[in-house]
């Protein structure tokens, strides 16, 4: 059986919480169990829906189990909403978070040079994946953030299955970029990616509360791919990225 | 189990598994990948699904008779593996009844007015509705709004012979899912299909709790999306075994007369 690491799952009470879905952390584990997902980086809802610092903060309480990984929702300090970059990657250390997450249409701020370089910056330093939704920004800005920022190994997630004729060329021109996959759901979309761009660059996640677990790992499971891309996939580059941060 | 079949990989040929909502061909909106009937029979080899009903992308978003024609051609290329649907048009006078010639592989309606710019409601729509009524057809509606699985249901209940599918509406914004849950409480000929891009966990056993195992269909709506997707979810599931083969495939073989 395939053994998943979950790049992209979120933890927390929610604003919205659909007929069904899971709402607690045992739900999470009991559908990580079922699917074979041993680990999942996660976020907390708060600091995505409401306030980043305390967010950030109300992830160790979802941790009891130590299965989740955890990752902040991180932005510009400006006017003291946040930490200085400094003092970020120092509390970073503190709490053993390797990765990082923009929500920077919620949050209303860019990520232009003059807004977050510093931040992106003092990221890449010390190699940290930095996490976007696709959800966040245009297709040209995605490229444009890219090349500010080539040293930057960032992660797209919540792309479409109508993406290829538009994330394709940004592939083909941007090696930073790697990709998630709960909602890269074009027919045979993971076969061609590996074909065209190396299984090197795409990250199992589930996108779990929202998106369905068992529904991503199929994908990975049934894809057209060679047992070793399946298991760079299915966790081999998500820990890889991550083994590499030096903080 | 099935649960252990798809986590090791392999394909479902123990069970039945009839995708009931496919499509074939190219269209302009979404570019997709191995769209062709190889390309799509490949992917069901690779999971067990044993028959595949598809309309033409063209039949829905572009020129309806070529669709219909292209549609017909395929299912006769694939006896027995790929049947058809064939579509209407509120915009030109037309006879679908010449598709379904006995051992055509033609086997039922597809509707999406949304992608025509037109309502279910439409009465050009109305021959298409009596032909399925007068042969106990099924009529796959893309249902994914409110509007849609209402007004489908108002369809089913005026067309009490055709079997109505309401693609997507189990699994989308509640107040399709609503709908069809009424739906099917007061029409026994409505029924529920599983096509979806990106839901979340928990959606299946969430309908399966409000209708019963016995008015849900197994469609994966490749190749927009990835089969393996939808199939595997259902799969993995917590609803039960029986429950999982019925949706795989033996309520679509009473729908369908397969």
């Amino acid at each position: 059986m395939l053994k998943f690491i979950d790049s992209n799952c979120m933890v927390g009470r929610r604003n919205i919480c659909r007929e069904g879905s899971p709402a607690t952390v045992s739900d999470l584990l009991e559908i990580m169990d079922r699917c074979g997902i041993e680990k999942a980086v996660a976020f907390h809802a708060f600091a995505k829906e409401c306030d980043a610092v305390e967010g950030n903060m109300m992830l160790d309480k979802e941790n009891e189990s130590g299965r989740f990984i955890p990752q902040w929702v991180v932005l510009p300090d400006i006017c003291d909403r946040f930490y200085e970059p400094s003092e970020l990657i120092s509390k970073m250390k503190e709490n053993s978070v390797t990765s990082v997450r923009f929500f920077q249409g919620l949050y209303d701020h860019s990520l232009k040079r003059y807004v977050s370089g510093e931040l992106i910056d003092a990221l890449t330093d010390c190699k940290i994946p930095i996490f976007l939704d696709k959800s966040q920004l245009t297709w040209d800005e995605l490229y444009e953030l890219l090349k500010e920022y080539p040293d930057t190994r960032f992660v797209l997630c919540n792309t479409s299955y109508r993406c290829v004729v538009r994330l394709w060329p940004i592939l083909m021109e941007c090696p930073n970029l790697y990709v998630e996959t709960s909602t890269l759901l074009m027919h045979n979309g993971i076969p061609a990616f590996c074909r065209d761009f190396g299984a090197e660059r795409l990250l199992f996640g589930t996108g779990m509360p929202n998106v369905s677990a068992t529904a991503s790992a199929s994908l990975i499971i049934y894809a057209n791919i060679s047992d070793e891309e399946k298991e760079l996939v299915a966790h081999g580059n998500i820990l890889r990225l991550l083994e590499e941060v030096s903080l | 189990m099935i649960k252990d079949r798809i986590l090791d990989g392999l394909p479902l040929d123990d069970i039945f598994v009839c995708d009931i909502h496919a499509h074939y061909g190219k269209g302009n909106t979404t570019f997709m990948l191995d769209s062709d009937a190889d390309g799509i029979l490949s992917s069901c080899d690779r999971l067990g699904v044993d028959k595949i009903c598809v309309s033409a992308i063209s039949s829905i978003s572009g020129d309806y008779k070529l669709g219909n024609d292209m549609v017909q051609k395929v299912a006769a290329e694939y006896p027995g593996r790929i049947y058809g649907y064939v579509c209407p048009t509120p915009y030109y006078d037309y006879d679908l009844s010449e598709y379904f010639k006995p051992g055509s592989g033609i086997i039922g309606i597809k509707i999406h007015a949304l992608l025509q710019q037109s309502e279910i409601k439409n009465s050009g729509y109305y021959a298409a509705y009596e032909l399925a009524d007068k042969l106990s057809l099924p009529i796959l509606f893309h249902a994914w709004e409110q509007s849609e699985a209402v007004q489908a249901t108002e369809v089913a209940a005026k067309y009490k012979n055709a079997k109505i599918i309401l693609g997507h509406s189990g699994m989308t914004e509640i107040g399709a899912k609503m709908a069809a849950i009424e739906g099917c409480k007061k029409y026994e000929n409505i029924f529920i299909d599983t096509a979806i891009s990106a839901t979340y966990e928990g959606a299946i056993e969430w309908i399966v709790s409000k209708v019963g195992a016995d008015r849900i269909v197994y469609g994966s709506d490749v190749p927009y999306f990835d089969c393996r997707q939808t199939f595997g979810k259902l799969g993995l599931s917590k609803i039960s075994e029986k429950d999982k083969i019925k949706i795989y495939g033996e309520n679509a073989k009473k729908i369908l007369s397969l």
